[in-house]
């Protein structure tokens, strides 16, 4: 699989203050890639910059080896995507905003009744854009960045604002874009499960660098602990003997559980040992991933590892 | 591999553009506008024109007034010769501008015994005549003769030869030489064209405009003309005492080169109320089209900042040049359009008015240095193309407003705030421009928008000549150039913001 997208070592800042520092990664042919991080952590300025509205202050962005500053049309022709909200001009039809655009990217007239059936929107193709609900504008932006067949394509919260209908039509949507039409999907977004289910490789970023980067199998499998929920009996029997051999992996002690942060890899010897002192494991559960424990202490909203 | 088609983008601005009903309301007010404007005018001139005394009447009732003041006065002399003069003009029918009035005037003058500077009607009534000069009954007697034989005939060449003998022999008296000699050029040139002359301005008994002087034939006003401007020059001074500045010099020589090409071409100028005049008036109207231009240019930029469509119009595979050139050429399209549809419906509007009579006339004026003859119509196209660099230059400046700022009520209103507070300040100055020119003023770009003062017009008959500019060195040329430069700058500025600028 080739690199559809690359930059490297990019920064960005507004005035003194940097918005992006140092940022490296790779998107690779039908992947659907996840750019996850909290609001404000500089993803749609990085999208920004990717597509060209903004221009990086060093460093290097190429699409398909087009470098996107000295070959801008080329890098262009094989990129396309939604920034922030899918706005377009609100006194045109759905069709009129979609012929626009395929006339400025060299589609031909007859794709934009195949994006159109697409994401569904035949019945409504005709009303002015602005009589749109949310639901139906982003529908349509996703119709628009497909209209000239780009290499890859580029969604800023593709899933803001709709209902989980919605949110798993574009999720089936872009995974069979992906897998089935070999397009790259670039996704932003602040929702670590909409990733996960979505995803193949995410990159997690916070204030402007990259914490994290990575397949989400390998994340979730990889070297950081998850929290994962245990039911043991006898339950006080159980809960001493955790604090006298391991008490820094215990995340929080419950009534009738206890809460453990431990490696995937782990598990199994974990579970040998509460074996072998005659404690049985009556119910054993997920409460977070291991993504989900970096994503968490990326953001501020988790425990700190000890 | 190439897939986007040539024009494109310029396709999609218009798609954009056009279906906005709001385009299409304002460019509607715009027109109407200048259409109403052209009505209004043509209502003007019919209730004008619809009092005016015919020349008989007039006479008739100064008969009557002298007839009532000579029973007080029975001896005044020139009660008397009126009188006569009136009676005789009514009774040949010769209306108030034919030349024969001045003889009259004069026969009747001599034989009630008035002396030579006592005549109205000739040129140069205030100069005493030189001492010593009293003629002799002999000499009286040939003079009536002579009038009396002119009077019969109706020979006017015998009437232009008198006066050119009168004026070498010092009958009539003159300044100086070569004020003499611009009053025998003149009725030279009345042999020389064949135009037959009308009758001198101080005619007492009339006071009519209009329908009376309409009599006047147009290349009687032109001869007239050429001695005034001709005078002047001699002068150094306008008619009014003020001193000729060099560059009113060549105007005014400007001026006679015209009214001699008028003369040799037999190009009569056209009326106001003609069928060209009020479509050449109408290029007033201009001024309206860089409203609409304003309001357009500062909306095309800032309006997709506005709505956030900035981000889908840059995504695409076009530099930024192309597609802010493509806004720029979608303006120029956006601007004929509305120019061609104020032409195409003042043309069919004066047109039935007044039978698009006289549609084939001619026009001379003067051009960059030169003094050229075309048709009137293409004068009018010209005229309108001159006229729309001015509005082009205000559109540049919205274009740069609307990127720069981002924001359409501001670029609107700051582009318009300069239109009209720089109008009424220009307007200011070139009334004291007489007295004091501001220096380096000639080179901003309001002063130089009013490109109307440099051409001809038939609706402009009370400023010939002077250029309302506010620095009198000014001309055309220079000020298209200074048009020009400015238009490219605002231009190149928008453009560099537009392509350099993140979009936040």
């Amino acid at each position: 699989m080739g690199d559809v997208l690359v930059l490297e070592n990019v920064y960005k800042s507004f005035g003194r203050r940097p918005i992006i520092s140092d940022v490296s990664l790779t998107v690779k042919e039908g992947e659907v890639f996840g750019f996850l991080g909290p609001n404000g952590a500089g993803k749609t300025t990085t999208i920004k910059m990717i597509l060209g509205l903004l221009s990086a202050d060093s460093g290097r962005i190429s699409i398909l080896g087009h470098d996107i500053e000295k070959d801008f049309e080329k890098a262009m022709r094989n990129i396309s995507g939604i920034v922030e909200n899918p706005d377009m001009y609100g006194h045109l039809s759905g069709y009129d905003n979609l012929l626009i655009h395929a006339r400025a990217c060299g589609a031909k007239k007859e794709r934009i009744d195949e994006v159109v059936q697409m994401v569904g929107m035949q019945m409504r193709i005709r009303d002015k854009f602005k009589s749109y609900s949310l639901g139906m504008k982003q529908r349509l932006g996703v119709a628009q960045a497909l209209l000239h067949n780009p290499k890859i394509m580029i969604l800023d919260e593709p899933t803001n604002g709709l209902d989980p209908a919605g949110i798993k039509e574009v999720r089936d949507l872009l995974r069979y874009l992906a897998h089935s039409q070999s397009m790259s999907v670039f996704v932003s977004s602040h929702i670590l499960q909409e990733m996960q289910q979505m995803c193949d490789t995410v990159c997690i970023i916070n204030n402007g660098k990259i914490v994290k980067q990575g397949s989400v199998d390998e994340l979730t499998r990889g070297g950081s602990a998850g929290i994962y929920r245990y039911k043991l009996k006898p339950m006080e029997k159980a809960v001493n003997l955790i604090k006298e051999n391991a008490d820094v992996r215990i995340a929080n002690i419950g009534q009738d559980y206890i809460d453990m942060r431990i490696n995937e890899d782990e598990i199994e010897m974990f579970n040998r040992k509460l074996f072998e002192n005659n404690i049985v494991i009556t119910g054993l559960g997920t409460i977070e991933t291991s993504l989900e424990q970096s994503y968490m202490e990326i953001t501020g909203g988790g425990n700190v590892i000890g | 591999m190439s897939l986007v088609k040539r024009g494109a983008l310029i396709k999609n601005e218009r798609l954009k553009l056009y279906k906005k009903p709001s385009t299409w309301v304002l460019m509607g007010v715009i027109v109407l506008m200048t259409l109403l404007n052209l009505l209004f005018t043509r209502i003007f001139i019919r209730s004008y024109e619809s009092f005016n005394l015919t020349w008989q009447d007039q006479y008739s009732s100064q008969i009557e007034n002298m007839t009532r003041e000579l029973k007080s006065n029975p001896d005044d002399a020139y009660i008397k010769q009126t009188l006569d003069t009136l009676k005789f003009l009514l009774e040949n029918e010769i209306e108030p501008t034919d030349w024969r009035t001045d003889v009259a005037i004069e026969y009747y003058s001599i034989k009630h015994g008035m002396t030579e500077s006592e005549i109205p009607s000739k040129p140069n009534t205030q100069i005493q005549p030189p001492a010593g000069t009293e003629k002799s009954d002999d000499e009286i007697k040939n003079r009536l003769e002579k009038l009396d034989s002119l009077l019969k005939n109706n020979d006017w060449k015998a009437f232009v030869n008198l006066q050119i003998n009168d004026l070498k022999s010092g009958i009539t008296p003159a300044t100086n030489e070569q004020e003499k000699q611009v009053d025998i050029e003149m009725y030279e040139l009345y042999l020389e064209r064949n135009i037959i002359p009308v009758a001198q301005k101080s005619n007492y008994y009339y006071h009519g405009s209009g329908s009376g002087f309409d009599n006047i034939t147009w290349k009687n006003r032109q001869v007239q003309s050429i001695r005034e401007n001709k005078l002047n020059l001699v002068r150094g001074e306008t008619t009014s005492g003020v001193l000729l500045t060099r560059a009113q010099r060549k105007n005014i020589e400007n001026e006679i080169a015209v009214s001699l090409k008028r003369l040799s071409t037999n190009t009569p100028p056209i009326t106001y109320d003609s069928f060209l005049g009020m479509l050449e008036g109408t290029s007033s109207s201009l001024s309206l089209l860089s409203i609409l231009l304003i309001v357009y240019a500062g909306n095309i930029f800032a309006s997709e900042y506005g709505s956030g469509t900035i981000k889908l119009l840059l995504i695409t595979p076009h530099r930024r040049k192309k597609i802010f050139w493509a806004k720029v050429l979608l303006m120029l399209e956006l601007t004929a359009i509305a120019l061609v549809l104020i032409f195409a419906l003042a043309f069919l509007i004066s047109g039935a008015f007044t039978g698009f009579k006289g549609i084939a006339s001619m026009q001379v004026l003067p051009l960059f240095g030169r003094i050229i003859h075309m048709p009137y119509l293409l004068y009018i196209a010209l005229r309108f193309l001159l006229m729309l660099l001015p509005v082009i230059a205000y559109g540049a400046l919205a274009m740069m407003m609307s990127v720069v700022t981002r924001k359409s009520a501001v670029a609107i209103a700051v582009t318009m705030l300069i239109m009209f507070g720089s109008n009424i300040l220009m307007t200011i100055l070139t009334a004291l421009s007489g007295r004091m020119v501001v220096p380096g003023i000639k080179f901003l770009l309001f002063a130089n928008t009013q490109i109307e003062n440099y051409l001809p017009s038939a609706q402009s008959v009370f400023n010939i000549g002077m250029p309302n500019t506010v620095d009198a060195t000014m001309t055309l040329g220079f000020s298209l150039a200074v048009l020009a430069i400015y238009a490219a700058c605002f231009l190149w500025i928008a453009r560099d913001s537009f392509c350099r600028r993140d979009v936040k």
